[in-house]
């Protein structure tokens, strides 16, 4: 008669079973919770440090790395005065220096705007003079660099006692090549 | 509830728990991370040097807008705009100018075209930033006239904001017949 040894030996497992089962699924019930929990935590850690340190903001070093924000701006603004300086007398010195510090597609626009320059400025006798008299680099990420120039240009004319003074405002995008930053780009503003 | 029964219920206890750790350490990872970027210096100055940007370029709006029909309007946003310097040359003749502005018979319109910080001491508090700004000027009768300054602003923190301690425009002013573009 092993049936009702059985159901006898079943019985009793019954009688601690639920209590047993009901600890074990409150647990279950618990951990679910705090699955739940840490992920939301995660989540939202991960947004926060995320707005830190992945916004524009952080990837511009401009300023935040005041030895690499002081180079671009000495060699930029040595290039801007070189390229936006010429003497009637001595275009072909100017257009080479000027070729040393541009790169990019500001090559071709430079040399059409220069072959302006060829045309006008011997007739004119005209010596310009470009100066930087102030300029901050508004962006710097890696081998680019965005800086804002306000260049003056003097020009003297041949046969003309005051010079003509003008004032521009530039945006120069300017890229690292070979380690010298070079101009790349100007954009008036 | 067959799902429950015997070893599945312990196997999902077993499962999930695993699964709890890993959260908790991706939390703890991630909140660690967050912990780093707000403590980390160069994230503040990059963030600094922005709100610098940002209240220059807004403070030179405020200082170049002026309205003669509204001028004691006009003359408090250049109060909330000023610090130091500047704020006691515009509390001082705060009279004189809201006169002579109401006499000139003229309104101006600024903006902002593109700016730079140049200088930031984020621990002093102090910063020098370029801004180019056109204004046009209209007077009750007359065509309008514009324009193309190139300022720089030398900032000062006032709380959570950069304001204007001393403003100078760099070289000559370009005018330009007619509206400003844009």
């Amino acid at each position: 008669m092993t049936i009702p040894a059985a159901a006898q030996r079943e019985s009793t497992e019954e009688v601690a079973k639920p209590a047993r089962r009901v600890t074990a699924v409150a647990t279950l019930v618990a951990l679910v919770a705090a699955v739940v929990m840490a992920i939301g935590l995660a989540a939202w850690f991960r947004g926060e440090a995320n707005q830190l340190t992945g916004s524009a903001a952080a990837s511009n070093e401009a300023l935040v790395d005041a030895g690499a924000t002081a180079q671009v701006a000495g060699q930029v603004r040595e290039a801007v005065q070189r390229v936006f300086s010429y003497d009637y007398a001595r275009l072909d010195d100017n257009e080479r220096a000027a070729s040393e510090v541009i790169t990019g597609q500001y090559v071709q626009s430079f040399h059409q705007q220069f072959a302006r320059v060829r045309e006008l400025a011997p007739p004119q006798q005209a010596v310009v003079v470009a100066t930087v008299p102030a300029l901050a680099v508004k962006v710097l990420d890696g081998d680019r660099a965005i800086v804002l120039v306000f260049i003056d240009q003097q020009a003297h004319q041949g046969g003309q006692a005051k010079p003509l003074l003008a004032a521009g405002r530039v945006s120069v995008t300017a890229k690292r090549v070979n380690g010298s930053w070079k101009i790349a780009d100007v954009e008036p503003f | 509830m067959p799902v429950f029964v015997g070893g599945s219920l312990r196997a999902a206890t077993v499962a999930v728990g695993v699964l709890a750790v890993a959260a908790f350490v991706a939390a703890g990872w991630f909140g660690l991370s967050w912990y780093r970027a707000s403590h980390d210096d160069s994230v503040a100055l990059g963030m600094a040097r922005d709100a610098v940007l940002k209240d220059a370029q807004q403070a030179t709006i405020n200082l170049n807008t002026l309205d003669y029909r509204r001028v004691q309007d006009g003359l408090t946003l250049w109060d909330q705009s000023a610090t130091g310097a500047l704020l006691d040359e515009v509390r001082s003749n705060r009279d004189t100018y809201a006169q002579a502005l109401t006499d000139s018979k003229t309104t101006t319109t600024a903006r902002t075209l593109d700016g730079a910080v140049a200088e930031l001491d984020e621990h002093s508090g102090t910063a020098r930033a370029l801004v180019g700004v056109d204004v046009t000027s209209q007077r009750e009768q007359g065509n309008p006239s514009c324009v193309r300054r190139r300022m720089q602003l030398e900032m000062r923190r006032d709380g959570s904001v950069w304001k204007v301690d001393r403003l100078a425009p760099v070289g000559a002013a370009n005018p330009v017949p007619g509206a400003c573009p844009g």
